[in-house]
């Protein structure tokens, strides 16, 4: 599955970034912190070997710019880096990235100087003709890149300036490109690049070998930018086919680090004293997806009353031992604009079933649905929203859950499916709105070329240039998606990893990505 | 018949079956309504690169005509390419296969002479109280499924009562599974679990039957030792049915392996087929079915073959 | 010359020494308890299968006897519940599979010629395949229903009690009430049914307790391997694969499940081995 992770950043209020400390805070965090204390610094020690455990199967690949699973997302992080990425506080950086500054010239006109000296895996010193090439990578609909960029920048909006600057000419006003470009798949990789080719980039550790279900070693990239780092000699990729061998290896000390600790076995790992949890929550979402235009699901009152008939602190009990937050179908926790309509999510039965009733459901009648789901995909939420559905209802509604062997295959790429569960990492308002509506159109809530508000509203917004204003339409959008959306979305899960006392340089901070953003591409981690 | 004959028979008839299996194989994978090509491209199915992706696996052929260019391609030696990994089949299984060789051939080497020796003498001290309480633990453990036995033996020994060994195997790139001794052994242990019951109670019946025929007592008869009467007369005479057991559970090791592979997350071939099922691996799937029923068919032919060896009797019929 | 009556008293006379056996006993007793435990066990969970009782992987919860499993759920419910679809799938399988086993053994026996080699050859070439295999083939393939798991397990019982019945067949139709049978004019059919497949019952009552055995077992384990009809419903080899997990901090959710399947397996391997030494005096292997 393909996910991006970025946050909403406040465009208007400065034109030039350049650097962490040159952002203003212009996006407060909306009631995440961190739970634990900063470890008290110590000089990093050099050398040693990372072993990093995590589930993976064949299924596995290496593209320094397209991923389908968490595996997939950590050995990207290990290899590549983009233009910028996201800071401490989520504003995007250029501290980390490959980029020196970037210059808004416009909603749709974006001027990037790159840094200097920067040496790819290879040998080869990365220049221009290398950061048109990956981007045209990125934004070509027919090359195997990220979705979802190709709509706001094509090919020929990429314009060579000098040797270290070039320019991105938008198709159309886009308020969150910071936030896009800064997504860690959007990466700079050499000239020629393919995910069969040798696998160069300029991150801080190279490719040795891969083999994948079982795992893959990286060694430290000598010449890498950012001097003095990384600490380690190389990391290691463990992939497990579960997460309870997972754990168990941590456990057993056979590995340093295992990355995605499910809910249920933090208490396991915490019984050991050698271990260390990292907990954090930055909004990741589990929704249920009901396609508003397939029966039973175009009957509004239906997907107001499956709303509101779950009790969502006992979902999160059930499903997720207690480890997240309740939502309230609103997404994105972390963007200034969460729940601007200050909507809640009440559990009203009653009124559920009434709704039901004047749907024309009874218990001579109740209304059936499949909902679909997959190992990958959160099985504990579909099985504890329907358990709920079906006892509340009191046989008014019956909910079976259908994990088909072929979930990814017939059931979620066919329309017509019905109800399933999905996941999304942290993403701005309006960026995980425009994976909704463009990107996977799951719900079916505004299609293109639809006169539906939603849509008319989200590219108002991409193109409004004064923050109040977009505010005003974002608020809109949710209290339209409120009602009419088909996302239940009960809860922000909580994104939990564990590493051995041993492993330094991690710290329990809200993060976009597992294991403390996979410790900026490890380079902040050593082995004490 | 001559015993050259009879090894052609078998070898004839092995090589049907395996090409009938080959063919309910590839009709039960690829022509099921599943499409592989969805499969591969996931979320990135589009019309137009599914039609594509299709034409480059030959899906748009003729059913018949996918069979016979793969059978053709693997009788060349050429497996194919794994979807997922894009590995060659043989290229990505070939130290996976080693790993379970292994665990196999310990298994075997391990459980062959315990089995026989516990038959033996579960024989010569028929209806004692040691046959009995051995006949009732074999049967016992014949009864239970590898995936119980598996997970009693993590509960004991590597989580809940006991922390003496690992529950799941870990083993470094290109390490043999050697390396890794304390991994290996409650797999090892859950397989040799599995096989002792079968082969030393085949072994128990033989050799009661041996010992109670007329040339062990003509034998005993006729002075010679009963040292010797066991080694040079009982012994050898019992081993036939032996053979045909332990060929049996030689390949139940392969069928075994699946289970007990992913219980302790082993890299084998087991691991390989489950991991492959999940993901629609057709070519995968394929090879290790093919090479899973020739393992099968492969290990009856020798077995066949040996109890005609070892057997005086059966020898001098095909003289 | 054997009579019909004979025949009769013969498959009484197996029963009784077959009882006589103390682990015929044993077995079913211990298979009785089984038995029981999944058929009346429902009627006495104090929660449904899927009723939410407290925080998942909790051994003490007020209320319960084992605590609650991975997903909050009462292991105790879970498990009274967890027997009935494993014995009713490996019951229909063993049934549907016996049956269809002993009428083409039989068939086999009788006919000879081209159909006769026709029905061993296809039972030695389904032989040569592991059953599990075939069953996560199917399963894997089209889905986890009811009727495929309960075919996957057909598929690999027919052929192998069809040899054994074959085997045993053959020997009675060579026996003299069949050929005066024939001489009187008797329907094949009216032979096959009436005269050969009485006379292998105690053969066929082996073969039915050895596979309802391996039944519950490959059933169990394609359950542990994730394939179940029902993904929410209490299964005994579901429950194992789901437990294992968090089998630190909440053992009973496998421990439980796994005694049970046991308990299962060995009654009813004690049985089937109290009958085979009856019917043949020699011990039996796992595939044949």
């Amino acid at each position: 599955m393909e996910e991006h992770d970025d946050f909403i950043i406040d465009v208007s209020r400065r034109n030039f970034v350049k650097g962490a400390g040159a952002l203003a805070a212009g996006l407060g965090l909306a009631g995440f912190s961190s739970v634990g204390a900063y470890a008290a610094p110590m000089a990093p020690k050099k050398g040693g070997t990372l072993k990093v455990g995590i589930v993976g199967g064949t299924d596995d690949i290496i593209d320094a710019q397209y991923l389908f699973k968490l595996a997939d997302v950590l050995r990207l992080n290990i290899g590549w880096e983009g233009l910028m990425n996201f800071d401490n506080k989520f504003q995007p950086s250029t501290e980390h990235g490959l980029a020196e500054s970037v210059e808004v010239k416009s909603l749709s006109k974006y001027v990037i100087k790159m840094k200097k000296g920067i040496e790819f895996h290879n040998g080869k010193t990365m220049n221009m003709n290398d950061v048109i090439f990956s981007w045209q990578r990125l934004v070509d609909p027919k090359l195997p890149g990220t979705k979802g960029l190709g709509q706001y920048l094509s090919p020929a909006g990429l314009k060579k300036i000098d040797a270290n600057t070039f320019e991105m000419n938008l198709l159309q006003p886009n308020a969150d490109w910071l936030t896009s470009i800064s997504q860690y798949a959007n990466t700079i990789v050499p000239v020629g690049y393919t995910r069969n080719g040798p696998q160069v980039g300029t991150g801080p550790f190279k490719l040795k070998s891969f083999t994948p279900g079982v795992e893959s070693t990286h060694v430290r990239h000598a010449n890498y930018w950012d001097s003095g780092k990384p600490y380690l000699d190389g990391v290691r990729v463990i992939n497990f086919s579960s997460t309870d061998a997972l754990v168990n290896a941590l456990l057993a000390g056979q590995i340093h680090a295992a990355v995605g600790v499910p809910a249920a076995l933090v208490p396991v790992v915490k019984k050991n004293k050698k271990m260390k949890v990292i907990e954090t929550s930055a909004g990741k979402i589990a929704p249920i997806v009901l396609p508003i235009d397939e029966a039973p699901f175009n009957d509004k009152r239906v997907r107001q009353a499956l709303r509101m008939i779950i009790d969502r602190k006992k979902i999160i009990k059930q499903a997720l031992s207690g480890r997240g937050t309740v939502a309230n179908d609103d997404f994105s926790p972390l963007d200034a604009n969460y729940n601007a309509n200050g909507y809640v999510a009440k559990q009203d039965v009653p009124r559920a079933l009434a709704l039901l009733k004047a749907a024309g459901y009874s218990k001579s009648n109740p209304l059936k649905f499949t909902l679909w789901t997959g190992s990958d995909n959160f099985p504990e939420v579909a099985k504890s929203f329907a358990e709920q559905v079906n006892s509340l209802s009191g046989g008014v509604a019956k909910v079976e859950v259908g994990i088909p062997s072929d979930y990814w295959d017939t059931k979620y790429m066919a329309k017509n499916v019905g109800a399933y569960t999905t996941y999304w990492n942290p993403k701005p308002y309006l960026v995980q709105a425009g994976q909704m509506l463009d990107v996977y159109d799951e719900t079916h809530l505004a299609p293109k070329g639809s006169n539906n508000p939603y849509r008319k509203w989200y590219e108002q917004a991409l193109a409004e240039r004064n923050p109040a204003k977009r505010r005003a339409l974002v608020k809109k959008m949710q209290a339209y998606h409120n009602v009419n959306g088909g996302y239940i979305v009960p809860f922000f899960l909580n994104v939990i990893d564990a590493h051995s006392t041993k492993v330094q340089g991690l710290e329990q901070r809200p993060a976009s990505l597992n294991l403390d953003t996979f410790g900026m591409h490890f380079k902040r981690v050593w082995l004490a | 018949m001559s015993i050259f004959k009879f090894v052609l028979r078998r070898l004839a008839f092995g090589l049907g079956a395996l090409i009938a299996i080959s063919a309910a194989i590839f009709f039960v994978t690829q022509g099921l309504p599943a499409d592989p090509a969805k499969t591969i491209l996931g979320r990135d199915a589009t019309p137009e690169n599914l039609e594509a992706l299709r034409a480059i696996l030959g899906l748009d052929r003729p059913l018949l005509s996918q069979y016979f260019g793969w059978l053709t391609d693997v009788v060349r030696g050429d497996f194919g390419t794994s979807f997922t990994t894009q590995m060659s089949v043989s290229t990505y299984l070939g130290p996976r296969f080693g790993n379970s060789l292994f665990i196999m051939l310990i298994g075997t080497i391990v459980s062959i002479p315990i089995s026989l020796l516990l038959g033996g003498y579960m024989a010569l001290k028929r209806d004692s109280l040691f046959d009995s309480s051995s006949s009732f633990a074999t049967l016992v453990f014949a009864a239970l499924p590898e995936f119980v036995m598996g997970t009693g033996l993590i509960v004991i020994f590597a989580t809940t009562v006991f922390q003496w060994f690992p529950a799941v195997v870990f083993l470094d790139e290109g390490a043999a599974p050697w390396s890794d001794p304390m991994g290996v052994v409650l797999p090892i242990t859950t397989l040799v679990l599995g096989c002792i019951p079968y082969v030393s109670r085949t072994m128990r019946a033989s050799m009661v039957e041996v010992l109670e025929s007329d040339y062990i007592e003509m034998a005993r008869l006729k002075g010679v030792s009963e040292r010797n009467v066991l080694l040079r007369h009982a012994f050898p005479n019992a081993l036939g049915p032996v053979f045909q057991v332990s060929a049996l559970n030689i390949a139940y090791l392969v069928g075994g392996a699946v289970i007990v592979e992913r219980l302790f997350n082993y890299p084998g071939v087991g691991s390989a087929l489950t991991d492959a099922i999940r993901v629609r691996d057709l070519p995968v799937i394929q090879f290790l079915s093919l090479l899973i029923g020739s393992v099968y068919v492969l290990t009856n032919l020798i077995a066949d073959v040996a109890t005609v060896l070892v057997t005086p009797r059966l020898r001098t019929t095909l003289k | 010359m054997s009579t019909m009556a004979e025949e009769v008293s013969k498959k009484t006379n197996f029963l009784a020494s077959a009882w006589k056996m103390h682990r015929a006993k044993i077995g079913f007793a211990i298979t009785l308890v089984v038995v029981a435990l999944a058929l009346v066990g429902p009627f006495f969970a104090p929660f449904t299968a899927t009723e939410f009782v407290d925080m998942p992987n909790t051994v003490e919860v007020p209320g319960t006897f084992f605590g609650t499993d991975f997903l909050g759920q009462d292991v105790w419910s879970r498990f009274l519940l967890g027997g009935r679809s494993i014995l009713f799938l490996g019951a229909m399988s063993t049934i549907i599979g016996v049956l269809m086993g002993a009428m083409l053994g039989v068939v086999a026996a009788y006919v000879k010629g081209a159909l006769n080699s026709f029905i061993m050859r296809t039972f030695d070439i389904v032989i040569a395949f592991p059953g599990i295999l075939w069953a996560l083939l199917l399963v894997s393939m089209l889905g986890s229903s009811s009727f495929l798991i309960i075919l996957a397990t057909v598929v690999s019982t027919v052929p192998r009690v069809g040899r054994i019945i074959y085997g045993a067949a053959v020997a009675v139709v060579e026996r003299d009430f069949v050929s005066a049978a024939t001489a009187i004019g008797e329907s094949r059919l009216r032979i096959v049914f009436r005269e050969i497949l009485p006379n292998t019952t105690s053969t066929l009552l082996v073969e039915t307790n050895l596979r309802f055995t391996y039944s519950i077992g490959g059933i169990a384990s394609l359950a542990f391997l994730g394939f179940t009809s029902d993904p929410t419903g209490a299964n005994w080899g579901t429950m194992v694969q789901e437990n294992s997990s968090a089998i630190i901090l909440q053992p009973w959710g496998v421990i439980l499940p796994v005694i049970a399947i046991a308990l299962l397996t060995i009654g009813t391997g004690l049985i089937g081995d109290a009958f085979s030494r009856v019917s043949a005096g020699i011990d039996r292997g796992r595939n044949d």
